[in-house]
């Protein structure tokens, strides 16, 4: 059999052939019985081929797969919580720092000096100052 | 509710809806991989992972293919990775001349289980290369340019492998073509 013919009737399944192939192809197939037995165990076997579709995995295969799934479904919902922590942090430590110069830069204009008490704008005492113990205990 | 739905809703956080998707493919996947591999608990395996990445690849699935179509190159390329990775095991735990004992127990195992599985076992011995262009086109049904695509080879490619495929295959069940004959 020609190999040309054979690819010919071979690739009529799978693809519109021309004109041209059309008529070579059908006067080989009035010509050859041999060619013709070929075409009918094609179509037979492409038919047979066509039963081999599976109808499914296991029975259980559909829960398998969605259990994994509720993993990954949970796996993102933690990763998306820490996403968030991680990206709103950024934009709270940088307000922060800002704050924080805006309020220690603001405590040295008041005070005029440049020392910690000052930057935080803790009033310079001593213990004394703070606790007298003639003057607490004469109050009582 | 159509798979694009289907997608929207996964999108939105509600992972159940996943379940309608993996019930509608499972058929398509199972006969992809198990035509691909055999019926083996790897197969199952490989279509568990075929909807597991094909999950994970929601976000950035523009839907420029179809689900069944996605699932399908997913299921394909696994399915040719299992093969390499059997291969490769055979090659360290099994010298060639008994690889090649077991190949041709295998192929000549006396068939017990009826015409399908002798077609299944006949497809398996085929090239990987022809297995795949054959099992998309013939079994799964998808026309030669989807299969050219998810392959991601030339058409007249895909005809030739095709023609090959079918002609090896074709010799190798000629007793089921006697049996049905007579």
């Amino acid at each position: 059999m020609d190999k040309m013919i054979k690819q010919l009737l071979y690739e009529s399944f799978d693809r519109e052939l021309n004109e041209r192939e059309k008529i070579i192809l059908d006067f080989a197939l009035i010509d050859s019985e041999k060619l013709q037995r070929e075409k009918e165990n094609l179509m037979l076997m492409r038919n047979k081929l066509n039963d081999q579709v599976e109808p499914g995995f296991s029975g259980s295969f559909v829960n398998k797969v969605m259990s994994q799934v509720q993993k990954l479904a949970k796996q993102e919902e933690n990763y998306e919580f820490f996403e968030n922590v991680y990206l709103l942090f950024r934009p709270v430590a940088i307000a922060a720092t800002v704050l924080i110069i805006a309020f220690v830069s603001l405590n040295f204009l008041k005070s005029e000096k440049i020392s910690l008490e000052d930057a935080i704008a803790v009033p310079d005492v001593t213990i004394s100052d703070a606790y007298d113990p003639i003057t607490d205990f004469s109050l009582e | 509710m159509i798979d694009e739905q289907i997608l929207q809703e996964i999108k939105k956080g509600n992972s159940l809806a996943y379940r309608e998707l993996v019930m509608r493919y499972e058929s398509q996947i199972a006969s992809t991989v198990i035509n691909m591999l055999g019926k083996s608990p790897e197969a199952e395996d490989i279509g568990q992972e075929v909807f597991i990445r094909f999950y994970k690849a929601i976000p950035g699935f523009r839907g420029e293919s179809s689900v069944g179509t996605y699932l399908t190159r997913i299921a394909i390329n696994l399915s040719l990775n299992e093969i390499k990775r059997r291969k490769r095991r055979k090659n360290i735990f099994v010298k060639k001349e008994l690889s090649e004992l077991i190949n041709y127990i295998d192929e000549n195992k006396p068939d017990v289980s009826g015409d399908k599985e002798m077609i299944n076992r006949a497809i398996q011995s085929l090239n990987p290369k022809f297995r795949s262009v054959l099992v998309l086109r013939l079994i799964d049904g998808y026309s030669t340019d989807e299969v050219a695509k998810i392959l991601k080879i030339p058409l007249g490619t895909v005809l030739s492998r095709l023609s090959r495929a079918q002609e090896k295959l074709k010799e190798k069940l000629t007793p089921l073509m006697e049996v049905s004959y007579g």
